[in-house]
C-alpha cells in the first residue's frame, strides 16, 4: 500500500517543553504517548509496535540507546520498540516509520514517540560538548550548531543585501506566537531591539536568533485510512512525505555545490512531499506551515527551499507579514523552534503534532481557521538531511 | 669563488641548493632588540612544515630528512612523521631527529655532508624552536635543502672540527619541569670561549668565525675576538634554537666564514662559503623578518585547561592522508598544500562565541583556487572576510587525548 493519502493521524500528544529537572526521559516518554494514544480513542493495548526518536541518548547514560526506554515507560512488553536517529530530523523520520509499518500493512496501530532530556546538564555540556568533545578529531574543531547557520547566515547577507533586521523578524514573529502555545518553552514575547542587542552566539547570530536547549517529548499514533474514518476521531491524512539524505555529517561544508545559502536535502525532500499530494504552488496550497527554525537564518532559506518564495526572496515574507499570525502563509504559529526549544528527538514530532492540532481543529488561540492543508519540515545534519510532509484533514 | 679549506676537515663539503624561511608573524620588543612568537596554534612542527615549503618549491623531493629541535611536540620523537606527511614527501625518506642543543643545528649540516658524499641524494635540514613563553629565544624554522658541491649553489658548506667533553651549561633532568643553568662566569669563560677558541684553532684560521654558543653576550664577544661581523638575526627575532645556526649561515656570510655552534660541551664548526647566489638567500630571509608586527604580549593559550577531546591512534593514521594533505578534500592527484600551496576565497565565515575556549574561534569555508572547498578553523588570532584571499597552512589543533592533532587552517594572505 502506498504511504501517500492512505496512513491517517489520529492521536498526537506532547509534554511541555522546557526544563523539567523533576522529569526523567522515560517520565516524558510516558506522558507524551499516554496522551497520543488518549486521543486516538484507543487503548495502550491496542498499539501494536512503537518507534522511539532520540539522538542523543548518551547524555543521559545510555537510555535512548534502543527503543527499550518506551517499553520502559509504557510497560509495553513484549512488542517491537526501534529506535530511530536522523539528527534534528529524527522526530519526524520516527514518525515516517511508524507511517511506513502500518502502509506496509505489518500494523493496524503504531505509535511514533520522540524524546530528549538535554538539561540534566547545562547547554554548554550537552550538544556543545558533544560537537567538540566526542566528535571528529580534525573535521570538527571548531564547529557548533550556531557556527554551522551562522556561515549560511552571512553568506546571504552578502548575497542578497540583507542583514540581521531581516533575521530578527523571525524571532520577534515566532516569540509572539509562542505566547499562544501552553507547551512552549518560552512564551513571552521578545522586540527586534532585545533580538539585535542580545548577547552574540556565533556572527551574526544572537541569543535570540537561537533555539534554546530543552527537555521534551512528543508522540503520534498513526493508522490506516479505513482504521480513522472506523473509530469516528478526528485526523490528519499523510498525504505526501519526503526524506532526503543528501551528505554525510561532515562532508556538506566541503564540497563545493554547497552555496550555504538554503539545504538541498530540503528541496529535494519537498520535491518527493509534493509530487505524493500534488502541490505544486506551495504558497497558494498551504494554510499553515511548521518549519526548521533552528536559527532565524534557517526559517529564512527555508522559506525559499519549501518554495513559498523564490531564491532570495524569502525575507520578504516577514516584510509583508504573509507568515505572521493573520497572514495568508502562516509559520510556525507554534512558536517554531525558538520558543517551544528544540528537544532534538522531539521536535520532528512536535512539529507534526502542531500541524494535526492545526487541521483537526485542536490548536486553540493560535488555530488557522479552515486549515485543511499543511507543511511539517524538519532539517538535520545541519543540512545533511530533511524530512517534509503534507497533511491534510481527513 | 673559491677558499683554502681547513686541512682538518673530517667531512665531505656540501652545497645549499635551496633554503625556505619561517618566522611567526608576531614580533615582541624586548630592550632594544625584539623576538618572533608563535601562535597558540604553531609548534615546532608546523613551523618546520612551513619553512621546508619553501625549500621544497622549486628543488628536488629530498631523500633524507633532519630536523633539529629542542622543542619538539613529542619529546621521545615522532616529529618527523607529520613534516614528511604535510610535505607529501616519499615513505621512503629517511628521516630523523637531532635533539640535543644548537651544537646539534650545525651537526645536521655534517650529516648531510656525509649522507650526500655516500650517495644519499638531496637531504633537508631543518631547524625549528617554538618556545613561546621563553624569553631568551625567538620561534621560527629554517630550512636547508643540501646536494653534492655546485659553485652555483647558495651557500658551500665544508665542516670542520667537533668536539665532545663533560661539561653542563643549560639542562634539563628528566621528569622534570626546570631548566637548570650553570654559573655565568663559567659558561662564559669555559662552556664559551675556552672551547670556541679551541675548536677554532683546530678547524683552521684564516676566516671570520660566527659563534652560536651557550652564553649570548659571550659568543658575541668570542666573535668579535675571531673576526665575525656579529650575529644579524637576533635582535630581529631572537635566537631561534637549533634552527639559528641555519638563520646565521642564510643571513651574516659576506665572504667565506666559519661557524662555531657549541652548547652542553659539544661544538660544531665549518666553513661556509657563499656562492653567487646568495645575495637572493639572504634577501629571502629578510623579507620573512620584515614581515613581522609588532605586539605587546604572548598571546594565551585560547583552549580550556580541560579540553580534552576525542582522539584515536587508529583514526589519525587511517585518515593521516586526508588530515595531512588534505586528500579528498583538495581534488584529486593534488600535491599537499604545504609543496603547492592552495590559495583560495571566503566563501563564508563565522565568529563562533559557544566553542570552548577563552577566546571566540572563527571558521571559514574557502573555495580553493584549482578546485575544492575547504571549511576549518582561521589561524589563531586571525580574521577574514567573504571575498578575502587566504591560504591553507598547517597548524595544531590540540592534544586530545594525549596525541597532537595537526590539522590545515585557513589564513590570511600576508
Amino acid at each position: 500500500m502506498p504511504i501517500a493519502g492512505e496512513i491517517a493521524i489520529i492521536g498526537t500528544g506532547a509534554t511541555r517543553f522546557g526544563v523539567h529537572h523533576d522529569r526523567g526521559y522515560v517520565d516524558l516518554i510516558k506522558e507524551a504517548a499516554l496522551l497520543a494514544v488518549a486521543e486516538s480513542g484507543l487503548s495502550l493495548d491496542d498499539i501494536e509496535a512503537a518507534w522511539l526518536g532520540t539522538t542523543n541518548p548518551e547524555i543521559i547514560a545510555l537510555q535512548g540507546d534502543s527503543g527499550a526506554s518506551v517499553t520502559e515507560a509504557l510497560d509495553f512488553r513484549p512488542r517491537p520498540v526501534t529506535r530511530v536517529s536522523a539528527y534534528c530530523a529524527t522526530g519526524m523520520e520516527t514518525v515516517r516509520a511508524a507511517a511506513m509499518a502500518v502502509a506496509a500493512g505489518e500494523y493496524q496501530y503504531a505509535l511514533a514517540v520522540g524524546a530528549e532530556k538535554m538539561r540534566d546538564v547545562s547547554p554548554r555540556d550537552s550538544l556543545v560538548a558533544r560537537t567538540s568533545n566526542l566528535t571528529h578529531p580534525t573535521l570538527s574543531k571548531g564547529r557548533s550548531g550556531p557556527g554551522g547557520f551562522a556561515l549560511v547566515a552571512n553568506r546571504y547577507f552578502e548575497t542578497y543585501g540583507r542583514s540581521t533586521d531581516d533575521t530578527a523578524e523571525v524571532a520577534v514573529k515566532n516569540h509572539e506566537n509562542a505566547g499562544r502555545n501552553p507547551i512552549a518553552q518560552y512564551s513571552d514575547p521578545v522586540t527586534r531591539e532585545q533580538v539585535l542587542s542580545a548577547p552574540m552566539v556565533a556572527e551574526p547570530l544572537r541569543l535570540l536568533d537561537c533555539t534554546p536547549t530543552t527537555d521534551g517529548a512528543a508522540a503520534i499514533v498513526v493508522t490506516t485510512m479505513d482504521r480513522a474514518r472506523d473509530l469516528g476521531v478526528p485526523f490528519a491524512v499523510l498525504d505526501g512525505v519526503g526524506l532526503s539524505v543528501v551528505d554525510g555529517y561532515y562532508e556538506g561544508l566541503y564540497h563545493p555545490r554547497n552555496d550555504f545559502l538554503g539545504f538541498e536535502a530540503t528541496r529535494e525532500a519537498a520535491k518527493v512531499a509534493y509530487a505524493q499530494a500534488g502541490i505544486t504552488d506551495p504558497r497558494g496550497q498551504f494554510d499553515v506551515v511548521e518549519c526548521h527554525d533552528c536559527f532565524t537564518i534557517t526559517e529564512i532559506v527555508n522559506y525559499e527551499d519549501l518554495g513559498l518564495a523564490d531564491r532570495g526572496r524569502g525575507w520578504e515574507l516577514l516584510r509583508e507579514g504573509a507568515t505572521w499570525f493573520g497572514g495568508d502563509i502562516p509559520v510556525n504559529l507554534s512558536g517554531g523552534l525558538q520558543s517551544c526549544g528544540h528537544p532534538i528527538g522531539a521536535t520532528g514530532a512536535r512539529v507534526v503534532k502542531e500541524i494535526t492540532d492545526q487541521l483537526t481543529g485542536r490548536a486553540g488561540e493560535r488555530q488557522v481557521e479552515g486549515a485543511s492543508r499543511g507543511l511539517c519540515h524538519t532539517l538535520g545534519g545541519p543540512g545533511a538531511l530533511s524530512c517534509v510532509m503534507v497533511l491534510s484533514r481527513g | 669563488m673559491t677558499t683554502e679549506l681547513p686541512e682538518n676537515a673530517v667531512s665531505p663539503a656540501s652545497s645549499i641548493i635551496s633554503a625556505g624561511f619561517r618566522l611567526p608573524i608576531d614580533r615582541l620588543r624586548q630592550g632594544k632588540a625584539q623576538r618572533s612568537v608563535a601562535r597558540t596554534d604553531e609548534d615546532a612542527v608546523t613551523l618546520a612544515v612551513e619553512a621546508s615549503a619553501g625549500a621544497l618549491a622549486n628543488g628536488p623531493g629530498p631523500a633524507v630528512l633532519i630536523l633539529a629541535t629542542i622543542t619538539p611536540p613529542y619529546t621521545e620523537g615522532g616529529n618527523t612523521q607529520p613534516i614528511v606527511e604535510m610535505l607529501g614527501l616519499s615513505p621512503e625518506t629517511l628521516s630523523f631527529e637531532l635533539t640535543s642543543g644548537i651544537r646539534d643545528g650545525l651537526l645536521a649540516l655534517r650529516l648531510a655532508s656525509s649522507l650526500i658524499a655516500g650517495g644519499s641524494g638531496p637531504v633537508l635540514v631543518v631547524g625549528a624552536h617554538a618556545e613561546r613563553q621563553d624569553r631568551s629565544t625567538g620561534d621560527g624554522a629554517v630550512a636547508l635543502l643540501l646536494g653534492p658541491e655546485d659553485d652555483d649553489a647558495l651557500v658551500r658548506i665544508r665542516p670542520g672540527g667537533a668536539h665532545v667533553e663533560e661539561l653542563r651549561d643549560t639542562w634539563r633532568l628528566r621528569d622534570s619541569l626546570d631548566r637548570e643553568v650553570a654559573d655565568k662566569s663559567f659558561v662564559d669563560s669555559i662552556g664559551t670561549r675556552r672551547l670556541g677558541l679551541e675548536v677554532t684553532a683546530r678547524s683552521g684560521a684564516g676566516s671570520p668565525v660566527m659563534v652560536v654558543g651557550p652564553g649570548l653576550k659571550s659568543s658575541a664577544q668570542l666573535e668579535r675576538e675571531l673576526g665575525g661581523a656579529g650575529d644579524g638575526v637576533v635582535s630581529r627575532c631572537g635566537r631561534l634554537g637549533l634552527a639559528h645556526p641555519l638563520a646565521r649561515i642564510a643571513y651574516d656570510l659576506s665572504g667565506p666564514t666559519g661557524l662555531l655552534a657549541m652548547s652542553g660541551g659539544l661544538a660544531e664548526h665549518a666553513l661556509c662559503e657563499p656562492g653567487p647566489r646568495y645575495a637572493s638567500l639572504k634577501a629571502n630571509l629578510e623579507a620573512e623578518m620584515e614581515a613581522g608586527v609588532a605586539v605587546d604580549s604572548v598571546s594565551n593559550d585560547p583552549l580550556p585547561v580541560d579540553f580534552d577531546p576525542y582522539s584515536s591512534v587508529p583514526r589519525s593514521w587511517r585518515e593521516r592522508g586526508e588530515d595531512l594533505r588534505l586528500e579528498g578534500i583538495l581534488p584529486a592527484g593534488s600535491e599537499p598544500p604545504a609543496r603547492h600551496p592552495a590559495f583560495g576565497e571566503v566563501l563564508t565565515f563565522t565568529r563562533d562565541y559557544v566553542y570552548p575556549g577563552t577566546e571566540p574561534v572563527s571558521m571559514a569555508a574557502v573555495d580553493i583556487e584549482g578546485g575544492g572547498r575547504f571549511f576549518g578553523q582561521v589561524t589563531a588570532g586571525d580574521r577574514v572576510g567573504i571575498g578575502d584571499r587566504v591560504r591553507l597552512v598547517p597548524r595544531r589543533l590540540h592534544a586530545g587525548g594525549g596525541m597532537v592533532q595537526w590539522f590545515w587552517k585557513v589564513g590570511p594572505c600576508q
